[in-house]
């Protein structure tokens, strides 16, 4: 691929052409006589994104960050539909290898969908990363999630995703044990403070590691509930017929379930608390860490988080009191002014009629 | 029953087309010239802190001497009411003979966290009312509240109605805790004690997770593939670009105020029940007497149609009327439909009501 990026369709056109030949040997497209099939490494690797990926690498800094944002969100989601159509492909591929007929697709892609299904109720992180290469959009939820949860913390990224506390506990039985004992040991002497501190940091963490594990999972739960819905609609003989003709109609297909399937779930009494749970332990471990930062803030005599909320309350209060007294102020000059006409009216009233009185007098 | 027609040889032509498309897409990006948002000119009129009270410029006189203060929600900015030439809320406001005022909020900083729920309707927002009745020497203006802005709008007028002529709703949240309403299911478990403690005030990032993962699918994957259709062509992409910033121009949301609203409104729905406290005083949607028009949108996923139909049942006003808009939660403001409709029929029913 050239390295201007303004090149890029023309390379990038030829490049795909290159990729999908050597893939699959299309007939129509064979351009050189020598093409050896794909060997079983460039099935595994999804090139196609990955270029895209590289490609993006090298176009990015021409752009504006606004437009880096958005495309980045847009590569993403490019790279997630590539994944799908060199799957599906693949799919398709072995099947006309096999001398089935295109329209066997059915049976495959059942196949394809129960693996999916495998992988998700599966407690490995392999396996749930070898689901996302096809149809990566069930991963939004969780992704979202950790996009957050980054841009509240310096850490890069959710440092906890890849913790899995259900393999943890199974595979690292002694390592779990320490870690209670270090939990249960009870703090002495003068440090004994700032042991339960962090002891309650890592209660903190573990509980949180937890709750996003089940939140995982309940999306996994959506993952699976969405291919149900596939395999259904699939199957379905008495909807109206749908025609899929293009790999879009399939992602749309597809998009529909997962929604279906997700909107079933988030409205559930076990979604509400997952949901809840997620975000509380989120911000009971932020609250004691941030009360770990003051401290030791306060220990280096600088101003930490509570004093300065202080006083911004005290700054608030005199805020709305002098907004008060403002108001009381005005309304008061509005009262004077308004009784300003009226006490002349009055008073030039009295001079004419003292006036009047003198002239009267004077005659 | 699904009909299966694709061949490897469809998937390769549809992946290259949308290569294509990406590419062209991309280019126009870089050559698109800065996004602009809110077109329609405007004057400051009065400013405190982070508040700015605007009023926009028209060509003609107003035909209605009763101009129209329009209170957005906190959550996200305001310039969606203007978004594009046509595009545009405010414009249509325009041309219905109306003279149009709006809030903006801004930007809340930790400076902000402590503002309450009474610091911005009877502080900011009463005192942006004062400000357009002392220009146009009125004793009442008429309230145009948007979203949350629609509930603040409804907590102000009951507490000064001696303020307001005509009040309209849109898309406003009443009953909170209607069937449907996901985000209020969402947030019955959290502890908003513990979030706002915590953080102060409250991120536009978790705002928009929350708002994205209604719809996650959707919202975050789905909509991106249609726009490499869009970005093909570069006006359709410069649009498609003003819609991407509103969406993720979220303002946090100053710490107070959100504990406040979640944990009345949403929490305890205490909109209806007559026991939100603002300050000294307390709501009561019965003071609200005065004409009301109440906008919704059929296909809201944020503020369900039933949670602002709610309003009917809770105000006093002889004159309640209700418009419903079929669409969603952003198209009632933008889509061509809307233009069509939706200012027209404010801009009728307060000329009825001058």
């Amino acid at each position: 691929m050239a390295n201007d990026p303004f090149s890029w369709p023309n390379d990038w056109i030829s490049f795909q052409q290159k990729y999908w030949d050597a893939l699959g040997g299309l007939p129509p497209r064979k351009t050189t006589e020598d093409k050896s099939p794909p060997s079983p490494a460039d099935i595994a690797t999804n090139a196609w994104s990955e270029a895209l990926d590289s490609w993006w690498k090298i176009a990015a800094p021409q752009a504006a960050p606004p437009v880096q944002d958005f495309f980045s969100r847009l590569i993403d989601q490019g790279k997630s539909y590539f994944q799908m159509s060199e799957q599906l492909n693949r799919m398709l591929q072995s099947s006309a290898a096999a001398g089935q007929s295109i329209s066997q697709w059915q049976a495959a892609l059942n196949d394809a969908l129960n693996s999916m299904k495998e992988a998700f109720l599966s407690s490995s992180q392999y396996n749930r990363e070898a689901v996302s290469k096809w149809m990566g959009v069930w991963e939004l939820p969780v992704d979202h999630w950790q996009h957050m949860v980054s841009s509240l913390s310096i850490m890069p990224g959710d440092f906890l995703k890849g913790l899995n506390t259900a393999d943890l506990s199974q595979m690292t039985e002694p390592v779990q044990e320490r870690l209670d004992q270090f939990l249960s040991v009870p703090g002495v002497g003068h440090m004994r403070e700032r042991q339960a501190l962090y002891q309650e940091l890592i209660r903190l963490g573990i509980k949180y590691q937890e709750a996003l594990q089940e939140y995982m999972h309940a999306c996994n739960q959506i993952g699976v509930k969405s291919i149900e819905k596939l395999q259904k609609r699939f199957g379905d003989q008495s909807r109206e017929e749908l025609k899929i003709d293009s790999l879009r109609s399939l992602y749309d297909l597809w998009v529909d379930c997962c929604e279906e399937a997700y909107a079933e779930y988030v409205d559930s009494d076990e979604y509400v608390r997952i949901h809840g749970n997620l975000v509380n332990t989120l911000m009971a471990l932020k609250q004691h860490n941030a009360m770990i930062v003051d401290d030791s803030l306060e220990a280096m005599n600088i101003p930490n988080r509570q004093e300065i909320n202080s006083l911004q309350r005290r700054f608030h209060t005199l805020w709305r009191d002098s907004k008060a007294m403002q108001r009381e102020i005005e309304t008061l000059k509005e009262e004077l002014e308004a009784k300003k006409p009226a006490a002349r009216s009055r008073k030039s009233a009295t001079t004419t009629r003292s006036a009047k009185t003198s002239r009267s007098a004077d005659e | 029953m699904i009909s299966f027609q694709i061949t490897p040889d469809k998937v390769f032509q549809e992946m290259v087309a949308f290569n294509r498309k990406l590419g062209k897409g991309f280019q126009n990006l870089l050559e698109a010239e800065e996004i602009t948002t809110g077109v329609t000119p405007k004057e400051i009129i009065y400013q405190e802190n982070k508040t700015i009270l605007y009023r926009f410029q028209s060509d003609t006189e107003p035909k209605n001497p009763i101009p129209v203060l329009i209170v957005y929600a906190l959550v996200n900015r305001p310039y969606m009411t203007d978004l594009q030439e046509n595009r545009s809320m405010v414009k249509g406001l325009l041309a219905a003979g109306l003279d149009v005022y709006l809030i903006d909020w801004g930007y809340p900083d930790r400076t902000d966290q402590f503002l309450t729920l009474d610091d911005y309707i009877n502080g900011y927002l009463d005192r942006c009312v004062d400000v357009i009745r002392k220009r146009h020497d009125l004793a009442k203006i008429n309230i145009l509240g948007i979203c949350q802005g629609g509930t603040f709008s409804l907590c102000y007028t009951s507490i000064h109605p001696e303020k307001v002529k005509n009040l309209i709703t849109m898309v406003t949240p009443v009953d909170f805790q209607t069937p449907g309403n996901l985000l209020s299911r969402w947030v019955q478990n959290i502890d908003v004690d513990l979030l706002v403690d915590t953080m102060g005030n409250i991120s536009g990032e978790l705002l928009n997770w929350t708002f994205l993962s209604l719809k996650p699918y959707r919202l975050m994957g789905q909509k991106y593939l249609d726009m490499v259709d869009a970005l093909d062509d570069p006006q359709s992409a410069k649009n498609f670009l003003r819609m991407e910033k509103w969406i993720f121009d979220s303002p946090d949301q100053a710490g107070e105020t959100f504990r406040q609203f979640i944990k009345d409104f949403y929490q305890g729905n205490k909109l209806i029940k007559g026991e939100v406290r603002l300050g000294e005083q307390t709501v009561n949607l019965k003071n609200i007497t005065l004409p009301v028009l109440n906008i919704y949108a059929m296909q809201d996923h944020l503020v369900p149609p039933s949670s602002s139909m709610a309003l009917k049942g809770y105000v006093d006003s002889a004159d309640y009327k209700e418009l419903s808009f079929p669409g969603g939660h952003i198209g009632i403001y933008v889509s061509g439909k809307a233009q069509k409709t939706v200012p027209p029929s404010i801009g009728d029913w307060l000329n009825e009501r001058m």
